[in-house]
């Protein structure tokens, strides 16, 4: 049976990152095969760039990913103060590699993911 | 009369000749059905090739000048019809539609770019069409970051309820899942209610 791991971050994590340092970390993590749960909303700039270089690497092996969002859509001027201060504004983000989220739905308030292995990767073909 | 007199007016001030319109949306939503529809009723020529076939538009399409005309007041557009964006493209899911290997492939690839090109025009279009098919769930993240991109940058946003003619097809899912957006339900494909698109587009898109 083929093991999923999946990595729970904290919004401090990414804190103090611009754009292209967290998409670069989320990528190393997708990459590598986990499923991430991060404890914030990435914000639409760093979701363009996160499909934006995934699509740039897809391949045979790697088709992309899935991803899936929790919180306002809007960054109003409240939550940029807060996240200045290093606060948290709520939110979650799910994602992880195509190949291994058989199906993500997501509504305001929750996000439902199933994920597994094809069997031809479980067989490690 | 004075049309010469406004066009000096206009290029000293600055006010754009065209409008940049960007048509955006998951793959097989209806964008060039659309695209094509706009295209047809405006210009007397279509704009792209249909497909069932996802990821068909791979480049950005383009046709300029499309000039709308309604009660005399005239709206010049660069109609820019974007590829599906994607989170993912396999190349596998072609083979289902009898694509051969090879092809299947260079069509991901094709995909790929497409969508790259489609993100970077996001920051270059003066108002977008989002269009979504009334048929599948709207709450999707593609639409989502696509909305987001869009507010974000104060672009001016109708959203499209495609292939609302469907038996199948949901509204209110549409307008619940993006209360703050105008949306206009239409056909593209039968023209049902395009006259309703295009006063949206005469009010919204300046």
């Amino acid at each position: 049976m083929g093991d999923i791991r999946i990595e729970f971050v904290s919004s401090a994590a990414l804190s103090g990152m611009d754009s292209r340092g967290k998409v670069g970390y989320l990528i190393d993590v997708i990459k590598g095969g986990s499923i991430i749960v991060l404890e914030d909303k990435l914000q639409p700039d760093d979701e363009r760039l996160l499909i934006e270089q995934t699509m740039g690497m897809v391949d045979d092996t790697f088709t992309g990913i899935e991803i899936s969002s929790l919180g306002s859509e809007k960054e109003g001027w409240k939550s940029a103060i807060i996240r200045l201060l290093g606060g948290k504004t709520g939110g979650m983000t799910v994602i992880g590699p195509a190949r291994l989220i058989r199906a993500i739905k997501n509504d305001s308030t929750k996000i439902n993911l199933l994920a597994g292995m094809r069997q031809e990767e479980r067989d490690g073909k | 009369m004075f049309g010469w007199i406004f066009g000096i007016l206009d290029g000293i001030f600055g006010r754009k000749k065209s409008v940049s319109l960007g048509l955006y949306g998951a793959p097989n939503a209806g964008k060039t059905t659309l695209a094509n529809r706009i295209c047809m009723d405006w210009v007397g020529e279509p704009l792209g090739k249909v497909s069932e076939i996802p990821h068909e538009t791979r480049v950005v399409q383009k046709k300029e000048r499309v000039v709308m005309d309604m009660n005399g007041r005239k709206l010049s557009m660069n109609l820019l019809d974007m590829p599906g964006i994607a989170t993912k493209v396999d190349y596998r899911e072609f083979l289902q539609y009898g694509l051969g290997q090879d092809e299947a492939r260079t069509r991901a690839k094709e995909a790929t770019k497409g969508i790259i090109e489609a993100i970077k025009w996001l920051e270059n279009v003066d108002a977008a069409l989002v269009v979504m098919d009334s048929t599948e769930d709207p709450y999707t993240q593609v639409n989502i970051t696509i909305l987001g991109n869009l507010e974000a940058r104060n672009i001016p946003v109708i959203l499209i309820a495609n292939k609302n003619d469907l038996p199948n097809a949901n509204l209110k899912r549409i307008k619940e899942a993006f209360p703050q957006y105008h949306v206009v339900p239409i056909s593209a494909k039968e023209g049902k209610n395009i006259d309703a698109l295009y006063r949206a587009i005469f009010d919204r898109v300046k």
